[in-house]
């Protein structure tokens, strides 16, 4: 079975870790991310909403620690092997750490069909203006929220950590494919 | 989730006085075309966003039925590609009267009725009818958001055309377990 003249939209997320010390990158992380149904909901209304609606306007990272313990007791899941985010995931599945300031926020679109957002997070700044008692930051999940705080990307991945020797650059990339043909098992 | 979008377009042909149904076409897939993804990545990400990145606005009807000795006919025209822009179309009108319907999370509907009568109206035509075999979604700044080319549709003073573009979401793997 085929599905032609469909359109995706894959989307990819990345954790760079470096030294602050040596720039060396010390961790990395790159699967592709869930695209929640509320977000898809914003990308439709955006297209009819007049100028100067902000609402609807993707606008920063949030991180945080959930792994699906409290959605799920009796998964076992933990901060090693969280559960995956899923299509009907929202902002309220996420419990939120630390929100980039949009500020921080770069935006490029590397082809006429991609848009990629990223950050560097600077452990030691972001430490000691948030968590000055802590050694580090431990986070299991990121969302890309528009401004009316819905989620459009939700990833949860094993813990990593931001502390004050690293910094993480953390990368948001989504391709809209035209054209695809979806070849269904027979 | 990756999502999968499709726009379905539908047509159907309706007597301007009694509302009775003459004639349908599709449902048919288009082409959203790259133009089209760019300008909405630019929407999603611009704050107070300006000028062509806005909402879609309005309909265009053409009669281009692809390049001259290619062998397209009215009936048979060449399909929209990825590629295209408003320069494929040869523009005849343009509809502005267009409802943009969110009903669930996972669809877009555009919806626009057709009345032949405007068309004589705002072109002063003073012939019975006229064909179009394509149709565009477009943002201002007349950057096409999906393009479709179909066969001959035929307007009059007395036929109006009903559009319906629908945009659907669907997880690939969804879509698959559907068809079984």
């Amino acid at each position: 079975m085929f599905l032609n003249n469909g359109s995706s939209i894959d989307g990819r997320f990345y954790i760079i870790e470096r030294s602050k010390v040596t720039g060396q990158v010390v961790g990395r992380f790159d699967e592709p991310n869930v695209i929640t149904e509320q977000g898809i909901n914003n990308l439709f209304v955006s297209l009819t909403l007049a100028n100067a609606d902000n609402s609807n306007v993707l606008k920063n990272f949030h991180l945080g620690n959930d792994y699906g313990a409290e959605e799920e007791p009796a998964g076992g899941w933990t901060v090693a092997e969280p559960r995956p985010a899923n299509k009907t995931f929202s902002s309220l599945n996420q419990f939120v750490l630390y929100e980039v300031p949009q500020a921080d926020m770069v935006v490029s679109y590397p082809t006429q069909n991609s848009i990629q957002y990223s950050t560097l997070l600077d452990g030691t700044v972001i430490l000691d203006a948030y968590f000055p008692a802590n050694d580090d930051l431990q986070y299991t999940s990121a969302t890309l929220r528009f401004g009316n705080n819905t989620a459009f990307a939700y990833k949860r991945f094993p813990v990593r950590s931001l502390s004050r020797l690293i910094d993480v650059q953390v990368v948001w990339e989504f391709t809209w494919e035209s054209s695809v043909d979806v070849v269904c098992p027979v | 989730m990756t999502p999968t979008i499709n726009g379905i377009v539908t047509m159907q042909s309706y007597d301007a006085l009694t509302g009775e149904i003459l004639d349908s076409y599709g449902p048919e897939y288009n082409q959203i075309v790259d133009e089209g993804v760019e300008a909405l990545w630019k929407r999603v990400s611009i704050f107070n966003s300006v000028s062509a990145y806005t909402m879609l606005h309005e309909l265009h009807a053409g009669t281009d039925i692809g390049p001259a000795g290619e062998g397209w006919t009215t009936s048979n025209p060449q399909p929209a590609d990825r590629d295209f822009t408003a320069a494929n179309q040869t523009l005849l009108f343009s509809f502005t009267d267009v409802t943009f319907l969110t009903p669930t999370d996972d669809l877009f509907v555009v919806e626009a009725n057709l009345v032949g009568q405007e068309y004589f109206d705002g072109t002063g035509s003073l012939d019975a009818s006229f064909d179009i075999n394509s149709m565009t979604l477009r943002f201002p700044g007349n950057v096409v958001f999906a393009f479709k080319r179909f066969p001959t549709r035929t307007l009059s003073r007395g036929v109006n055309l009903l559009v319906k573009w629908r945009f659907t979401v669907q997880n690939k793997d969804e879509y698959c377990e559907a068809l079984v």
